[in-house]
């Protein structure tokens, strides 16, 4: 794959504060995964998106999901998960919960 | 001929909201009138019992006093005693002031927003409450006193040890439960109904009941043995049976501790695990090869739990063997020092316990072999209660660990960890899976994103309790310091909360001391409160109240799930039920999730609640919330339902049925065994903590006394302010306790409950030894002042009792209203909280738990 093409990003929840829009589209040139694509969102909303969506080591924390489209993706498939060009239109969405123990 | 009488009488299944235990009930109308509320026997939420609170629910209903139309503050002036003058205004009015104060801090900063609740009715908070908070953008949630004194202790601990909320004897077998500051089965507490059934059949069967309190309540009157106990020293007197158990009696389940705790890990010099150099996993001991592995090595033929070994040149030494050298100190003549325990009787209650745990022993349940374990170490609310919160629940603990009683037959029980859903449809299912180091994660928790281990790491501070900065901390003291400013200053919080939206949350009564707490309601920008009555909060602090519908008026989907809150530990039965409306709600009331939902729509963040919900709900498929339509709150109810027990049991057939019941195997029950986790006996993941939190408090320059020391992993007995008082005119111990008649603030105003209240020598008045009382020449009803050391004091009759430590003074739930709009619980019973310091001091450095223990002096009132 070598065409440009733009990826819908949604964003919800502890988060707004940092990204101060709800939606962006980013360019990407070829497939990444989905910790690939969240690192290269790091890189570009700075320190405050990185420290709230990511642990010191570089994971994505515990207290943030993500789904492509209507699908969740599982922690587990951060890696193998793959985000591609145009994503037949369905939004990468990225939400933050607030990091509490519970009530 | 007279008009002929239409006598319609109707049956409506609902779920109880007069505490969070959420009872499944029956309503009686007649004539479209409320007139009864019972226990439904189809529930096992309450297998068809009702408390009195449940019971004199329907005065809640018609009470004249209830708010039934939305307020306006008119008088600007806030504070403790001020009128706030109240205006009445249309619901299309306050809809549209509460619009434009949330359009504007969600353009601005959506962090101002501070979502405050209420854990009387924590499952409609966390439902439609918390999705509003997380779709909004704020991480700032307020549980008021309900939440800050109730478990951020227990909690953790039961999380980390038993993938649960709490803990309860799995009373069905078992021979000896020990309670310490917990009331499981005789009082309030997690589903109080179902296990009081569960409780008297167990004391039935023979099951021996100990409880250690200060202060002899519902629990230890039915206990075959009461010890009184100083306040907070729980730890001391657990850590001494540990001791003994393992030191002296040589008591304890070495399989259990080999294979499902850390007990064989190695720790070096620098107290931190021997780990492997590759894979960063802890080493143990193997003694039949003679080296070291990594604890999941399928080599392992044995593991040592005692002794000294040399890795690489480095001296190392198992968990088990540094417990071992550790709890020595804790020798029954000191345990009787801190604790005024007798030694004797410190010695009884660990023989006790090490006999009656029949190690080695199994017992055969639906065919199947379990470890059994009859005996059972509970805590909770009592015992963390204080600054050394932590290390009492963890000692506690420790006593079901070292003999193998978690979760196996007959022992101490987490509820409900495990669950393989309802038979058609495998759903709702969660069970608990292996983390870091082997440790076990939960398969659930109140919140579906989170869990209580691993805790998170520490961050500098985003939220206003600085939660995230000790992150095992779910509830703050923040709100109520009196220091609150100078705390964020120091903490760089780069923003000041200026919205409150509180749904039934006194927090003015709740909390601390309420002259801070005012101070710092004073400063924010608007208040908005959902209540069923007007309060010491709505009416010094808010300036809109919303008539919020109550649970005979309103809809929640969920009422008991997840069931690790609220749902009854042991063998029996599931049950899914549903809250309805049992009448429409009366004049302009509304219900608290649809208005949310209203006001979403109106700021434009559907998608954004709809997503949220989504994953809150675990919504999928079909029954995903699609934000291209717009739901009624009725509707997103069905599709939850649905989505979990399938298209035919949805919103209607449980309007009909009202609960859906089916049977828990036992290996839902007793799962220990089955699933490959271990738990940590050694915390060695605070120095972590420790070591990131103390990082970013120096990068900041924050000032704050926090003592590191209380994040060593393993506990100690750490006295708390109280026990380290000098001041000899300050020589008792003062402290609340549960009542079961009442719920946090809100029951006094209930004409029944205040009835019973009045007509109980003790609800209203203070507790005290007359051997006590005696020494300082005061007689039985005597009206005295009682007073903290920084000069807060409340007024009250004595009444004797033995059923007191004669060191402590004990004081019955949160009472003491002042606010006229509470007219039969006004002047009614002991404000303690007011003696009550809510600051650094006084709080938990590893999870911020306030100390809700104060020494006191007490003099008659001239």
């Amino acid at each position: 794959m070598t065409e440009t093409a733009r990826v819908v990003v949604k964003f919800f929840g502890f988060i707004m504060d940092v990204v101060k829009k709800p939606e962006i589209e980013v360019e990407i040139k070829e497939e990444c995964s989905v910790m690939e694509f969240v690192h290269r969102l790091a890189d570009m909303f700075g320190d405050r998106f990185r420290e709230r969506v990511l642990t010191d080591c570089g994971e994505i924390r515990d207290h943030v999901r993500i789904s492509i489209g209507k699908e969740m993706v599982d922690k587990e498939d951060y890696e193998k998960r793959l985000i591609k060009p145009g994503m037949n239109g369905e939004a990468f969405k990225l939400f933050v919960f607030s990091s509490q123990m519970g009530g | 001929m007279g008009q002929e009488i239409v006598h319609k009488e109707e049956w409506v299944v609902s779920a109880c909201n007069l505490d969070y235990n959420a009872c499944g009930i029956r309503v009686k109308k007649e004539n479209g009138i409320v007139v009864k509320i019972e226990g439904n026997p189809e529930s096992a939420i309450g297998k068809g019992r009702l408390c009195p609170r449940g019971s004199a629910g329907l005065q809640i209903l018609y009470d004249p006093n209830r708010v039934n139309k939305p307020l306006i503050r008119t008088n600007p002036e806030k504070g403790l005693n001020v009128d706030p003058k109240w205006k009445e205004i249309s619901w299309d009015e306050a809809m549209n002031i509460i619009v434009e104060k949330l359009k504007e801090i969600r353009e601005t900063d959506p962090r101002k927003l501070v979502m405050q609740g209420t854990t009387t009715a924590a499952n409609t908070f966390l439902g439609m409450g918390m999705a509003f908070q997380e779709a909004f953008g704020t991480p700032n949630e307020f549980y008021g006193g309900g939440g800050l004194h109730c478990g951020n202790g227990a909690h953790l601990v039961n999380g980390v040890y038993h993938a649960s909320w709490s803990l309860v004897p799995d009373f069905d077998y078992c021979n000896l439960a020990i309670y310490f500051g917990a009331s499981k089965g005789h009082g309030a507490g997690h589903n109080a109904n179902s296990i009081m059934l569960q409780a008297a059949d167990a004391r039935v069967r023979g099951m021996k009941f100990i409880v250690v309190d200060p202060h002899l309540g519902r629990a230890g009157a039915k206990a075959d043995k009461w010890v009184p106990i100083i306040p907070g020293t729980d730890s001391a007197l657990a850590l001494g049976m540990v001791n003994l158990l393992i030191n002296e009696f040589g008591v304890y389940d070495a399989e259990y501790l080999k294979l499902k705790t850390d007990a064989p890990y190695l720790v070096g010099p620098d107290r931190r695990y021997l780990r492997d150099r590759e894979t960063g996993k802890p080493m143990i001991w193997d003694p039949v090869d003679e080296r070291a592995k990594v604890y999941d090595d399928e080599t392992i033929r044995d593991y040592a739990l005692e002794g000294v070994y040399e890795v690489d040149g480095v001296k190392c030494k198992p968990v088990f063997q540094i417990l071992k050298e550790h709890v020595s100190r804790y020798t029954p003549e000191r345990v009787e020092e801190i604790t005024t325990v007798p030694k004797e009787t410190v010695v009884e209650l660990a023989r006790e316990f090490g006999e009656k745990a029949m190690i080695g022993s199994t017992i055969t349940i639906g065919g199947k072999s379990y470890p059994y374990r009859p005996v059972a170490a509970i805590y909770f609310r009592g015992s963390q209660g204080h600054k050394n919160s932590v290390y009492n629940c963890i000692s506690v603990e420790l006593l079901n660990q070292i003999v193998g009683s978690a979760d196996v037959p007959g022992g101490a029980l987490g509820f409900n960890s495990v669950c393989f859903g309802y038979p058609e449809t495998g759903k709702p299912r969660w069970e608990p899976k292996k983390g870091k180091d082997g440790f076990m994660m939960t398969g659930t928790w109140v919140v579906p994103h989170h869990q209580p281990f691993p805790i998170p790491e520490p961050r500098k501070p985003q939220k206003m309790g600085l939660n995230d900065l000790f992150p095992s901390a779910m509830h703050s003291f923040v709100y109520g310091a009196p220091d609150q400013e100078e705390i964020w200053q120091e903490f760089r919080l780069e923003y000041r909360p200026s919205v409150i939206i509180n749904f039934g949350s006194n927090a003015v009564m709740s909390v601390g001391d309420p002259e801070p707490i005012a101070e710092n309601l004073k400063k924010y920008d608007f208040i908005i409160s959902f209540d069923i009555y007007l309060n010491e909060f709505t009416n010094g602090f808010a300036d809109l109240v919303l008539p919020d519908a109550c649970y005979l008026e309103r809809l929640d989907p969920s009422p008991n799930y997840p069931p690790i809150l609220n749902h009854p530990g042991g063998l029996g039965k599931w049950t899914y039920q549903i809250r309805q409306p049992v009448v429409k709600p009366l004049h302009d009331r509304r219900s608290y999730s649809e208005v949310l939902l209203e006001i979403a729509e109106r700021l434009g963040l559907r998608e954004a609640l709809y997503e949220t919900l989504n994953i809150k709900f675990e919504l999928e498929g079909k029954y995903r919330l699609d934000p291209e339509r717009k739901y009624t709150w009725e509707e997103i109810c069905d599709l939850v339902l649905k989505n979990k027990f399938g298209d035919d049991k949805g919103l209607e057939w449980f309007k009909e049925h009202g609960a859906l019941t089916w049977e828990k195997k036992p290996d839902e029950v007793y799962w220990r065994w089955r699933i490959d986790v271990r738990v940590p006996l050694y915390w060695e993941f605070l120095y972590d903590l420790r070591d990131k939190a103390r990082k970013i408090v120096e990068e900041l320059g924050a000032r704050a006394n926090i003592d590191w020391s209380f994040y060593e992993p393993l506990p100690d007995f750490k006295p708390c302010p109280s026990h380290e008082m000098e001041d000899e005119e300050y020589d008792l111990y003062g402290f609340y306790y549960r009542e079961i008649r009442h719920t946090n603030s809100f029951t006094m105003q209930i004409p029944w409950l205040d009835e019973v209240s009045v007509n109980d020598p003790y609800t209203y008045n203070i507790e005290i030894h007359p051997e006590t009382a005696r020494k300082k020449g005061l007689r039985d009803g005597d009206l005295v002042w009682v007073e903290n050391p920084h000069g807060s004091r409340v007024k009250g009759r004595i009444r004797f009792t033995e059923g007191i430590h004669p060191k402590a003074l004990g004081f019955a739930a949160c009472a003491g209203h002042w606010c006229d709009c509470q007219p039969i619980a006004k002047g009614k019973g002991i404000f303690f909280n007011k003696l009550l310091r809510v600051d650094w001091n006084h709080v938990n450095p590893v999870n911020l738990n306030l100390d809700l223990c104060v020494k006191l002096k007490i003099y008659r009132a001239e």
